[in-house]
């Protein structure tokens, strides 16, 4: 059955194969070769397309040994972030990703999507073989399996054919991918497009307009007091959303945090973390940045500008006050004289500008706008560096003129590698028709010797359409490397044996080109040589020394060539494009009448632009904000949904002259009332079993045919779609209903004055302007009072493990579910059941909306993210309920699970304060391959048992051995759980009480330190909490 | 409790006599009608409906009821407790109103300790078929075992294990005590082969000596004394699975007497829906009269003042305790999203037993079976909104939830019935359910026929 993860025992359905015929399902015989070769992988051997043998252990491989893993850095390429990864691997299988602590862009941590990245491995919907479309059916094309030999004769036929053009059109590619599409481009005359929705390509090129160099900067959050953004994520999927998370936390829980300000129609991610969040008009944002300008250069600032410039801006903020910004934006006056307060004041501040906020039909006002902004705060050399910059190739103006090329018959090939645009690119464009016409002389005429190759590793949207479909390595299997902003080069290495029949991506172009006699790097080179000279060169820009070879290998098991800082340096305060002074700086308009609202397509960590929608962690986690899973909603303010007689959960659909989707409603307050806001990513009608259950809500299928001015990107907020009520139930699935805390203190909040406030800190440093939240204090420091016991006291003679989450650095980004998932063998449990309130997950990312007192006397949002697993209670209520003792103290005081054991009674879960303990209601069963990533050290458990977080057991044992081994008992910091490795914000902290000096026992004492629930229960939970911190608006 | 006179004319209708008792009682266990059958195979279709679900919920996983997280315990569990609380009338009018020489007992007392066990029996199986899983409920009971595994003795699960099977062992005992004398009598009687052994078997050869009714009665009276103290424990341990957790809304030490006070409760509803159709089959009117069912209206009174004023002391003692939880759990019951579950509980225990002060109403049969079934549905709702309300609202607002009935549990309450009734059923039809000489106790002696009427 179509979507069905969860394989009820005894209920199992047949045909977990997917429809198209001709893949082949892996046989028993092929599970023990694959095991087999494996097993007998060395790190630098694991790559090119060989034939696969048995290999048995009686010669055991050094570097397998059975029960302990191997692990092997590379890169993680699921957004162009490129953060470094370690792989961990057992008997030749990759069954973990962690971040790579020595990649100085993700600094060891790793969010949900790069945690998710081994489901693309393992996903059971893979290509297995190269596939030959045989015919077009109604529900589909039909493919067959084909020989590799084949697609290339076929391939070099076309090439050596083509008169027309050749396009290779892929996504934004890593380092020594582009190395290979540069030289298709110049030997083989290709055209190569790039395609990814959400690069902030519009943000590259307002740089070229203000400082001179194209490229996103890279951007100092940390040194700032006082960051106001318009709508770009950096929390979520912009740019970097790792680094710049710990970018924000370290400043947010130092002693002078900033302030955090974001403008935006919908309430995202990354403005539930913000101080001041103000709802803004969809396209109005410019309007209150010029505004800003006037402001700033009316208190003089601005002296690092010429005169003619400045003149200039202030001819061009002529119009603009407090009053036309406050009825263009719907931001109130105050809030926006605020604001101006808070960057005139402050040292040192940052303007930010992007995400959807960019994806207006004419971005580049608002953006060479906050360019200025930041040159007249003189920001740029401080918190902006423009000198450290990506540079993103995405275009969605040469995507356009390709698919015109296209349809008029100017393309003889096309090869599509990385990227969905049959998906990720609105159907008004007509993709899907253009691909057809490749070849296509002229009407009537066939194809000719024309041809689509998808390079893919899953038959995708984009692959459907493909004549021939190559499977390729997904990133864990393939070779290649990326340069980063500061000088980074991160290298990608298989970290397994391929499963299939598959090659790498870089070997299939290459041996393209070699039939066509322009052999890349030389004759008989493979992407693997390619890569590493690549690297080589790439590196070789510093000083590396003289053994290369040597060099090469260190390089390999770090991770790639990470030297020493990368700061931004101070670049010249900007050349200053003419072209900037001719954009129009009206903020863009939108009318709504009627039943008409303004679509919002959003991206979310939970769905990016769709590119991880087969992987059942990512549709399983909940959205941070709705708490939505499986599939897309559309957000509605609950004024509009009053007008238009929605209710929460009902079905609308949303209708433009291009395309219509049916959605469930999700009423929301913090949604402008003139919009309705969809993720990206949902709807697919290809791509696997579960990308097409998650049902429909494709987005871009609703988008205009129209391209933004002057820059590439693609204007998301460009379409009114008409509302209609659709019929009965939208199927809304979320895992929390309830958003309020109903004034029990579970997430607690200190609020701070003043610009770059002192907050309260576990030194007992005092701030001169800083107090508790009223109704907040009570009980906050109840942590750390010796309360009084009537009973015996627990004694743990050598280890009491505990966990310390600061909610100050916590922003709800849900790594750390993900990790959980990967590393506790959690089962996806679908749609269906987690709508029946039975989701598996060990942690749940609360989250509360309650609302804080400000200056003024008046009340502002604040939004609250509480991450809850088992508090691993000294007096734990689960425990003396059990009558089996399956749940019982250990002596490292631990909440100990005894799976065994346990006869199913609930008891535990129902007289858990903090309803952390989850249910086996069904036999839950890995489908093929996704059970390759099962974790061997951790316990599937079975049906009618209980299960929860055991602060990763399984970790605690290995590094007691290693302990052991070593005589010495386990220091602090060798212990990571699964979350707090990943956290991007190490926000978590894991260590043992016992010791007095470690991390964790500090923390725990500290000022914002204090246990949830505890000094209304006594449960005393080893997991304690530090308040938020908020700064008073 | 005299049988001088009967409802009707006291003039016309001669008194009940020993022979007509006799004749009365033993018809019962005459060869069955269709009737009878037709009973019972409905009875055995409940069953094989709530036995094919409870499979059918072991073989495709537990979550086809509609537990789910938050609600770790529903309707089975209200199921254990409704049986439970059933199962209390019948120790309580055969041991304590026999200790207390309450007479009106006589004639209900065999049918009400007959539903005891009965609903024993049912409610011990619901703790089985509410486990994750039930082919390892075994673990609960100390059994010694080479691991040396003993199961948890603090918590109130295994409490339950002891109370609960406890009960069962004493009050199975004592109704087959006092079943003795009534099957000797059936075995006189006695036609066919089947029954003649049986009956042989169970009288364990009763000839109704002296020596065998002096050992008989103080045999009697030390099992009522063992059994008067399981009437209050029982459901007073089954409260504690409740009052020693920390969840708000069972939290209460008030629960124990509360609990038995409701088991007593609708124990003597369940007894007078019982009894009221019982009655009429077997034309028990002369040994079954308005006076004893005015006599059990008062039970239901009394007890549905104390049922009432526990539930306005928990309201009073979540106000007091300034506790938020406590607080918004008893705010959310009657105002909450499952208010109707409230409202029709406090309709049926506390407002509509209340018409049982108009004298008339108390021997109204038609009026006492309408409200005995009110009643039982008001008590399965009292359990159910302590249960399942209190875990819908707990602590942490992110975690609550809701609850899926599903059609399992409605198959396994249905089949439930179905178990009791299948017992109750067969019982009737073999052994004597109203104790002949406890009735007779209290009848005038047969004498000689004197002109005189003279006294002896």
């Amino acid at each position: 059955m179509e979507g069905q993860i969860v394989q009820l025992k005894g209920r199992k359905e047949k045909g977990g194969e997917p429809e198209s015929s001709g893949l082949v399902s892996i046989s028993r015989r092929r599970f023990l070769q694959v095991l087999g070769a494996g097993s007998a992988m060395g790190a630098a051997a694991c790559a090119s397309p060989v034939k696969q043998e048995i290999v048995s252990y009686v010669k055991p491989d050094p570097e397998q040994i059975p029960g302990v893993a191997t692990w092997y850095s590379s890169t993680c390429t699921e957004c162009s972030a490129n953060c470094g990864i370690r792989v961990r691997t057992r008997e030749g299988r990759a069954v973990k990703v962690e971040g790579n602590p020595h990649s100085p862009v993700n600094r060891g941590s790793l969010c949900a999507l790069g945690q998710s990245s081994l489901q693309s491995l393992y996903d059971p919907d893979r290509i297995r073989t190269p596939l030959k479309r045989k015919a077009n059916t109604p529900t589909g094309p039909q493919f067959e399996p084909v020989g590799w030999d084949e697609v290339f004769s076929k391939l070099g036929d076309a090439l050596t054919k083509a008169t027309n053009k050749k396009v290779l059109l892929t996504g934004e590619l890593t380092t020594g991918y582009s190395d290979v599409a540069q030289a298709l481009s110049s030997q083989l005359g290709f055209t190569h497009v790039v395609w990814d929705p959400i690069q902030p390509v519009a943000v590259a090129q307002a740089a070229k307009m203000t400082y001179g160099t194209f490229g996103v900067p890279t951007f100092a959050i940390d040194k700032a007091q006082v960051v106001v953004n318009f709508g770009a994520d950096f929390l979520e999927t912009w740019v970097n959303p790792v680094g710049y998370a710990r970018q924000w936390s370290d400043s947010r829980r130092s002693e002078h945090p900033l302030r955090f300000v974001h403008v935006e129609p919908r309430l995202s991610l990354t403005g539930a973390n913000a101080d001041l969040w103000l709802k803004s008009a969809p396209g109005s944002e410019v309007s209150m940045v010029l505004f800003l300008i006037k402001e700033m250069l009316g208190r003089g600032r601005g002296e690092g500008l010429s005169a003619d410039v400045r003149s200039k801006l202030t001819a061009l903020t002529k119009g603009v006050s407090a009053e036309t910004v406050e009825h263009e934006t719907g931001v109130s006056k105050e809030k926006i004289l605020l604001v101006a307060e808070y960057l005139a004041s402050a040292e040192s501040s940052l303007v930010l500008a992007g995400g959807t906020a960019a994806a207006t039909a004419d971005p580049l006002p608002l953006l060479v706008g906050v360019n200025f902004l930041n040159l007249i705060l003189g920001n740029v050399g401080k918190t902006v560096n423009v000198a450290e910059a990506k540079k993103p190739a995405s275009s969605a103006k040469a995507l356009s003129d390709a698919i015109d090329d296209m349809q008029n018959g100017k393309v003889d090939v096309l090869v599509v590698y990385g990227t969905n645009p049959a998906f990720t690119f609105p159907d008004s464009f007509g993709f899907d028709h253009a691909v057809n016409r490749v070849g296509v002389k002229g009407e009537g005429t066939g194809k000719g010797a024309g041809i689509v190759v998808a390079l893919s590793s899953h038959l995708d949207e984009t692959a459907q359409l493909a004549d021939y479909v190559l499977p390729v390595h997904t990133s864990l299997e393939d070779w290649g490397y990326a340069t980063t902003p500061g000088g980074a080069v991160s290298l990608i290495q298989p970290s397994m044996r391929p499963i299939f029949d598959t090659r790498s991506a870089g070997d299939v172009l290459m041996t393209m080109a070699a039939n066509s006699g322009k052999a890349i790097g030389g004759d008989g080179k493979t992407f693997d040589a390619l890569v590493k000279a690549g690297f080589l060169k790439a590196a070789a820009t510093a000083d590396i020394g003289g053994d290369l070879e040597r060099f090469w290998m260190a390089s390999l098991e770090r991770g790639g060539y990470f030297p020493k800082g990368s700061s931004p340096t101070s670049a010249a305060a900007g050349t200053v494009d003419a072209a900037a002074h001719q954009l129009d700086f009206k903020p863009h308009a939108h009318t709504v009448h009627g039943d008409e609202l303004l679509l919002y397509p959003f991206p979310s960590v939970k769905s990016f632009d769709g590119r991880a929608a087969n992987r059942p962690w990512m549709q399983e986690l909940p959205d941070p904000i709705t708490q939505a899973v499986w599939g897309a909603w559309a957000e509605v303010h609950s004024k509009t949904a009053k007008r238009l007689n929605l209710a929460h959960g009902d079905a609308l659909i949303l209708r433009t002259d291009d395309g219509e989707v049916q959605l469930p409603v999700y009423v929301s307050d913090y949604v402008h009332e003139d919009i309705v806001a969809v993720p990206l990513g949902q709807g697919h009608s290809a791509y696997g079993r579960y990308a097409k259950s998650a049902g429909q809500g494709n987005v871009f299928s609703l988008l205009p045919k129209t391209l933004a001015k002057q820059t590439d990107v693609l204007p998301m907020l460009s379409a009114h779609v008409s509302v209609l009520r659709g019929r009965g139930d939208g199927g809304l699935v979320v895992t929390q209903e309830f958003s309020s805390q109903m004034g029990r203190d579970l997430a607690k909040t200190k609020m701070l004055t003043g610009v770059a406030a002192a907050a309260a800190h576990s030194d007992g440093h005092h701030g001169s302007g800083y107090g508790s939240h009223g109704a907040n204090d009570h009980g906050a420091h109840a942590g750390h009072h010796e309360v009084k016991q009537m009973y015996h006291q627990r004694e743990h003679p050598l280890y009491e493990w505990g966990m310390n989450i600061d909610l100050a650095a916590c922003t709800g980004c849900s790594a750390c579910v993900v990790a959980c998932y990967a590393e506790n063998n959690i089962p996806v449990v679908g749609k269906k059941i987690v709508s029946q309130g039975r989701e598996m997950s060990w942690i749940r990312i609360e989250r509360y909306y309650d609302s804080v007192p400000t200056e003024s006397g008046g009340e502002e949002l604040k939004v609250s993210f509480m991450p809850m697993m088992c508090q691993h209670c000294q007096n734990a209520p689960c425990e003396p309920v059990c009558p089996v003792y399956a749940t019982y103290h250990n002596e490292e005081g631990m909440n100990a699970m005894i799976y065994n054991r346990c006869v199913g009674t609930r008891y535990c879960s129902n007289n858990c304060s903090y309803k952390v303990r989850r249910f086996n209601w069904f036999q839950y069963e890995w489908p093929e391959l996704l059970d390759w990533q099962v974790n061997p050290d951790v316990t599937k458990r079975t049906v009618g048992i209980m299960e929860k977080c055991t602060f990763c057991v399984q970790r605690i044992a290995e590094a007691k051995d290693i302990a052991k081994d070593l005589g010495r008992s386990v220091e602090d910091g060798e212990v990571t759980p699964a979350c707090v490795q990943t956290c991007p914000t190490q926000a978590i902290t894991f260590g043992n009480l016992k010791d007095p000096n470690s991390r964790v026992s500090k923390l725990a004492k500290g000022d914002r330190a204090y246990k949830v629930l505890d000094h209304h229960l006594n449960t005393q939970p080893a997991v304690s909490y530090l308040e938020d911190i908020r700064y008073k608006a | 409790m005299e049988y001088t006179h009967n409802d009707h004319d006291p003039k016309k209708e001669p008194p009940v006599s020993y022979a007509e008792v006799n004749d009365t009682v033993l018809k019962m266990l005459e060869p069955p009608g269709t009737g009878w059958f037709l009973l019972l195979f409905t009875c055995l279709f409940f069953l094989a409906i709530g036995a094919s679900c409870w499979f059918y919920q072991m073989w495709a996983g537990f979550g086809e009821s509609g537990k789910s997280h938050p609600i770790g315990w529903g309707t089975y569990i209200t199921n254990f407790v409704f049986w439970v609380g059933i199962a209390h009338s019948g120790t309580l009018i055969s041991a304590v109103l026999y200790l207390f020489r309450a007479n009106f007992r006589q004639p209900i007392y065999r049918l009400a300790e007959a539903m005891t066990v009965f609903a024993v029996m049912t409610a011990g199986l619901f703790p089985i078929i509410h486990l994750g899983r039930p082919w390892y409920a075994l673990w609960l009971i100390p059994y010694p075992n080479q691991r040396a595994l003993w199961p948890n003795f603090r918590s109130p699960l295994l409490w339950d294990v002891f109370a609960v099977s406890t009960y069962f062992t004493i009050s199975a005992t004592f109704f087959f005590v006092g079943l003795i004398p009534d099957i000797a009598a059936a075995r006189d009687r006695a036609t066919t082969p089947f029954r003649k052994i049986l009956y042989g078997a169970t009288s364990l050869g009763w000839r109704g000596s002296h020596a065998q009714w002096k050992h008989y009665t103080s045999a009697y009276l030390i099992f009522a004394a063992f059994a008067t103290p399981l009437v209050v424990s029982v459901h007073s341990v089954v409260s504690w699975d409740f009052a020693m957790s920390i969840v708000p809304g069972w939290h209460a030490t008030i629960f124990p007497p509360y609990f038995v006070a409701g088991a007593i409760f609708s124990g003597v509803a369940m007894v007078i829906t019982l009894i009221i159709p019982l009655r009429k089959a077997f034309n028990l009117h002369r040994l079954i009269t308005p006076v004893h069912f005015d006599a059990m209206s008062k039970l239901i009174l009394l007890t549905s003042g104390v049922v009432s004023y526990s539930y306005i002391t928990e309201f009073y003692t979540a106000w007091f305790s300034n506790n938020s939880f406590e607080r918004f759990q008893f705010w959310f019951r009657p105002f909450g999203e499952y208010w109707t579950a409230f409202w029709g509980m406090t309709f049926c225990n506390c407002i509509f037993p209340q018409l049982l002060w108009i004298k008339s109403l108390r021997t109204n049969i038609a009026f006492l079976f309408i409200l005995s079934i009110f009643i039982n549905i008001g008590m399965w709702l009292e359990r159910f909104n302590i249960i399942f309300q209190s875990l819908t609202r707990e602590f942490i607002p992110a975690a609550w939830g809701g609850y899926n009935f599903s059609w399992i549990e409605i198959g396994i309450t249905v089949g439930a019935f179905g178990w009791f009734g299948m017992w109750m059923t067969l019982f009737i039809k073999y052994f004597p359910s109203v104790a002949i000489t406890e009735i007779k106790e209290v009848l005038p002696p047969p004498m000689r026929k004197t002109n005189s009427g003279a006294h002896h």
